[in-house]
């Protein structure tokens, strides 16, 4: 990954890690929070996804 | 021979055999005295506001009733695609239902409920990841949160992990 928009963001070992910007409002009921994203080398999907620690699917 | 004077003495000009107020004239005269009102007030301006006002109140009041509508149940949140996740803090004390919870723990391992997270009432929310653009040495791409709780979600943390990192 290398850069992200709407969302501050970390590189790990594994993967990215995506926080909700500090200053901003929360997500209301049915309110969507969109990040774009650039990366390196072909395109893929993550094989893992998780929010608060929960994990998502893709 | 003296002239008998009785009850319809004042009847002059009429023959004693003929009864009061006989003839056609007689008849209309007493059909418009019995129906007509001797006189016939015009309606009043106050009253006439008054009627008009309770109409149109009731009227405008039935009008905004049509406004009015009533919303038993949530949509139910679109669980296609995405995966569900109900967020920290989650107090759904309503009974869950059946075809939620299964979506919510497909990662057994993740099937733990986290510790709430101060100051956010969460509840579920699906993470959604598209490719807009690829070429063989970079690509772009979308992510969206969408949040299909009842509450606010705040302080969201998203975590990605790929086979290889770039």
């Amino acid at each position: 990954m290398t850069s992200l928009r709407n969302a501050n963001w970390e590189s790990t070992e594994g993967g990215i890690v995506a926080r909700h910007p500090p200053g901003t409002d929360p997500l209301a009921p049915g309110e969507a929070a969109t990040i774009d994203f650039t990366a390196e080398g072909p395109a893929q999907t993550p094989d893992s996804c998780s929010l608060n620690g929960d994990a998502c699917s893709l | 021979m003296g002239r008998h004077d009785g009850p319809g003495g004042d009847r002059r000009g009429a023959h004693r055999a003929e009864p009061k107020n006989s003839g056609t004239l007689g008849n209309v005269g007493q059909v418009l005295g019995s129906t007509v009102p001797r006189r016939v007030e015009p309606p009043r301006l106050l009253s006439v506001l008054l009627v008009s006002g309770v109409a149109l109140g009731l009227l405008l009041f039935a009008y905004s009733t049509t406004q009015i509508y009533l919303r038993f149940n949530e949509p139910p949140a679109e669980q296609q695609g995405a995966g569900a996740v109900p967020s920290p803090g989650e107090e759904e004390s309503e009974s869950p239902s059946p075809q939620e919870t299964p979506d919510q723990q497909t990662d057994p391992g993740n099937s733990s409920q986290p510790g709430g997270e101060g100051g956010s009432p969460a509840g579920l929310a699906t993470v959604s990841y598209e490719v807009l653009d690829s070429t063989d040495s970079a690509f772009s791409g979308q992510i969206t949160v969408t949040n299909t709780s009842r509450g606010a979600l705040a302080d969201w943390e998203l975590v990605l992990a790929s086979p290889t990192r770039r």
